[in-house]
C-alpha cells in the first residue's frame, strides 16, 4: 500500500480528500500547515506528497523547497493542489518540480488519476 | 640798418612796396601813386594823375566821401579811414574789392597833401568769412548737441576725478528732483544711498587708476537716491574722457524701474506657470495613482474572488462525490456529514457573494437604513447562540452587559456588524481561548466591545485595515475576502457610529464600536 501525505489547511477539504484516497486504498497522511507536513515527510518518508500553496506557517512553495534539499526525501513525487490557477502559476509550480499542479475546484477523481498514473509507470 | 639816402632809393621802395599808395591834394585830386595802386585798381600809369579820388571809391559812397575828404581836410591826423565799417575800392572795369586804407597828412611848400595806403583785404576778408562760417556751423552744433543732452531721455552726469559733479543733464536733475546749482560741485556720492556710498569711494578711486569705458555694477541691483530720499534702481555706463582740465567720467544714468517691474512681473508669471504646471502635474499624478489603485483594487478582488470560491466549491465538489458513494444504511451518517458539509459550503459561497453585493450597494450609496427600537442584549445573545456551532474546540464567547437593554438602531445592519467581529474573533483566535464581548449601554451612548486573544494585527495594517480588499499581512494563507471590515465600518457611519480596533501581534484584537443612542422611548 503508497502512503501519501496531504498537506491541506482546510479543514472540510482536507478531511474529504484523505477520505477519497483512503477509500481507493492509499495510506493517507495529513498535516495542517507547511511546517508540520515537512516534519511528517522527514519523519514517514511517503510515497507521495499532495501539497496545497496557500497555508498558514509555511506555505506549498516552502515546504517543496524544503523537500528538495533533504537528500532522502528529493525524489519524492510532489503534487499542487491549489486555488491559484493562472497558467502563469501553474508553469511556476511546475518549474519549482513538481509532479503535477491541480487547480481547485477539485471533487477528487482528478487527483486520484494523477496519482494512479505516476504509480503505473 | 637800410638808410634812404637818395631819390632813387625812395622812388624804388614807392614803387615796389605791396601796398597801394595813392597821394591827393587838398581838392582830393590824385598827384602821385605808385605801380601797386595801379595794379591794385586796373589803371596805367598817368592815366590817375590829376582825377579826383572819388574815382577809386564805389559810386554808392561818393557822395558821402567827399564830405569826409572835407572834414577831414579841417582837422587832419593820422589815422585809419573808416573804423568799424567795410570799405570798398572801385576798379576800372568797374568791379569792386574790400579795402583798408590809412591816411596820412602832411604839408608841404605846395599845400596840404594826404597820403593813403591802400590794402587789398580780399583774401583776409575771405579767411574772416570762413572763420565767422565755421563758428557758425559751431555754434549751432552745441546748440544741437546741448538740447539733445538736456533732453535726452537718460541721465548724464560728468564728474572729475575728485567725484564732484561738473556737469548734469536735464533729465538727471529731473529724475533725482535736485536744480542744477545743488548738484554742481557736490561729490557724486550725493545720488547714492548711504548703505553704498563707502564702497563707492573705492571703486571709484580704482575707476579713477584705470578709467575705461564699461557697465557699472554688472550682475548686480544699482540704486540711485532721490532728494526725497526715495531710491530707484538704475543701470550706468561709465565713459572716461580727457580735456585740457584734466580727466573726466561721463556717467549714463537709465531708470530701470519699469524693466525691473516688467521683469518682476514676468519673473511672478513664470512663478505662478511653475506652480500651475506642478498643481497639474500632482492632480495628474494623483488621477494616475487612483487608476493603479483601482486597477491594483481590481486584480486583487478578482484574485481573491478566485481563491474565495475554489475553496469552498472543492469542498461541495468532494463531498458530493464522496456522498454518492455512502448508499448503504451504515454509510448513511457519513452521507449526511458531505451532504452537511455541501450546504454550509453553499451558505459560506452565499455570505462572499453577499459582502460583494453589500459593496457594490455601499459603493452605489443604496444602503437603506432603517432606525428601529429593540432589544440589544437579545440580539447578541441570539448571535452567540447562532454562531456556537462555529466555534473552535475549547472557543467560547462571554458575554457582559450594562445599563438598558432597548437601542435606536437599524437591527439588521447591527446583526451583520456583530456577526462580522464574531466570525473574524472565531477564525483568528486559537483554541481554547475566550472571545469576551461587552455591551455597555449609559448616557446615551452604547459601547460594543469583541475582544480576542488571536494573531493580532499590526500597527501597520492597522492603518489600512478597513480598507476594501484588504488583508494583514499575516493572514494571507487564511480565507477571507477583505471585505467584512470596510462593510460593517460603512454600515457604522450610516448608523452615525464609529469603528476602533486595538491589537498587538500576537496577543490579541479589540474591537470598539460606538454608537450615540437617542433616549429610548
Amino acid at each position: 500500500m503508497k502512503t501519501i501525505l496531504l498537506i491541506e489547511d482546510n479543514d472540510n477539504i482536507r478531511e474529504n480528500l484523505a477520505e477519497i484516497m483512503e477509500l481507493s486504498h492509499y495510506h493517507v497522511l495529513t498535516a495542517v500547515n507547511g511546517a508540520q507536513g515537512v516534519a511528517i515527510a522527514k519523519e514517514q518518508k511517503p510515497d507521495m506528497i499532495v501539497c496545497d500553496i496557500m497555508m498558514p506557517v509555511l506555505d506549498g512553495y516552502g515546504v517543496l523547497q524544503a523537500l528538495r534539499k533533504e537528500p532522502g526525501l528529493q525524489g519524492i513525487p510532489f503534487i499542487f493542489l491549489t486555488a491559484k490557477a493562472e497558467p502563469t502559476e501553474k508553469q511556476m509550480g511546475m518549474e519549482m518540480g513538481a509532479y503535477d499542479y491541480i487547480t481547485k475546484p477539485i471533487g477528487g477523481p482528478e487527483l486520484l488519476d494523477s496519482i494512479k498514473n505516476y504509480f503505473k509507470k | 640798418m637800410l638808410t634812404i639816402n637818395s631819390t632813387q632809393e625812395l622812388t624804388a621802395l614807392f614803387n615796389n612796396v605791396s601796398i597801394g599808395i595813392v597821394t591827393i591834394n587838398g581838392e582830393g585830386d590824385i598827384v602821385m601813386c605808385n605801380h601797386f595802386a595801379l595794379k591794385q585798381f586796373g589803371y596805367k600809369e598817368g592815366e590817375l594823375m590829376g582825377r579826383k579820388i572819388e574815382l577809386l571809391i564805389p559810386r554808392r559812397y561818393q557822395h558821402k566821401h567827399v564830405a569826409h575828404r572835407e572834414d577831414y581836410y579841417e582837422h587832419p591826423h593820422k589815422r585809419s579811414m573808416g573804423i568799424g565799417m567795410d570799405l570798398f575800392a572801385l576798379k576800372k572795369d568797374g568791379t569792386e574789392f574790400p579795402v583798408e586804407v590809412s591816411l596820412s597828412p602832411y604839408i608841404t611848400d605846395e599845400g596840404e597833401f594826404t597820403i593813403a595806403f591802400v590794402s587789398d583785404i580780399t583774401i583776409r576778408k575771405q579767411a574772416e568769412n570762413a572763420l565767422l562760417q565755421t563758428n557758425a556751423n559751431l555754434e549751432q552744433k552745441v546748440q544741437e548737441f546741448g538740447a539733445l543732452y538736456n533732453n535726452m531721455a537718460i541721465g548724464i552726469a560728468s564728474i572729475n576725478k575728485d567725484g564732484e559733479i561738473v556737469l548734469i543733464n536735464q533729465f538727471a536733475l529731473q529724475k533725482f528732483g535736485y536744480t542744477e546749482n545743488e548738484l554742481i560741485g557736490q561729490k557724486i556720492e550725493i545720488l547714492i544711498p548711504g548703505r553704498y556710498k563707502p564702497k563707492h569711494v573705492k571703486h571709484r578711486d580704482n575707476y579713477s587708476a584705470n578709467p575705461h569705458s564699461r557697465s557699472m555694477g554688472i550682475g548686480i541691483d544699482l540704486f540711485a537716491l532721490k532728494k526725497d530720499g526715495t531710491e530707484f534702481p538704475v543701470e550706468i555706463s561709465l565713459s572716461p574722457y580727457l580735456t585740457k582740465d584734466g580727466q573726466f567720467t561721463v556717467a549714463f544714468i537709465s531708470d530701470t524701474t519699469i524693466r525691473k517691474e516688467a521683469e518682476n512681473a514676468l519673473l511672478q508669471l513664470n512663478q505662478e506657470l511653475e506652480q500651475k504646471i506642478k498643481e497639474r502635474t500632482e492632480s495628474l499624478r494623483e488621477s494616475l495613482e487612483k487608476e493603479k489603485d483601482l486597477n491594483e483594487m481590481k486584480s486583487r478582488f478578482v484574485s481573491m474572488a478566485s481563491h474565495e470560491f475554489r475553496t469552498p466549491l472543492s469542498t461541495i465538489l468532494s463531498s458530493a462525490h464522496l456522498a454518492l458513494k455512502y448508499n448503504t444504511i451504515e454509510d448513511l451518517p457519513k452521507k449526511d456529514k458531505h451532504l452537511n458539509r455541501i450546504i454550509s459550503s453553499v451558505k459560506m459561497l452565499t455570505d462572499i457573494l453577499n459582502d460583494f453585493l453589500s459593496l457594490g450597494k455601499i459603493e452605489e450609496g443604496k444602503i437603506q437604513v432603517r432606525i428601529t427600537e429593540f432589544d440589544v442584549k437579545e440580539s447578541i445573545t441570539a448571535v452567540i447562540n447562532e454562531m456556537s456551532n462555529n466555534l473552535r474546540t475549547g472557543q467560547s464567547f462571554i458575554y457582559n452587559h450594562m445599563g438598558p437593554d432597548m437601542v435606536k438602531l437599524d437591527p439588521s445592519l447591527m446583526a451583520h456588524i456583530i456577526m462580522n467581529l464574531f466570525s473574524n474573533a472565531i477564525k483568528f483566535s486559537p483554541e481554547h481561548s475566550p472571545i469576551i464581548v461587552n455591551t455597555v449601554h449609559n448616557n446615551d451612548v452604547l459601547h460594543f466591545s469583541v475582544k480576542d486573544s488571536g494573531v493580532g494585527i499590526s500597527a501597520e495594517d492597522q492603518e489600512h485595515l478597513f480598507e476594501r480588499f484588504f488583508r494583514g499581512n499575516n493572514v494571507s494563507n487564511i480565507q477571507g475576502t477583505g471585505l467584512g471590515l470596510h462593510i460593517i465600518r460603512k454600515y457604522a457611519e450610516l448608523m452615525d457610529g464609529t469603528i476602533t480596533c486595538k491589537s498587538e501581534l500576537g496577543k490579541g484584537t479589540e474591537f470598539v464600536v460606538t454608537f450615540k443612542i437617542p433616549a429610548a422611548g
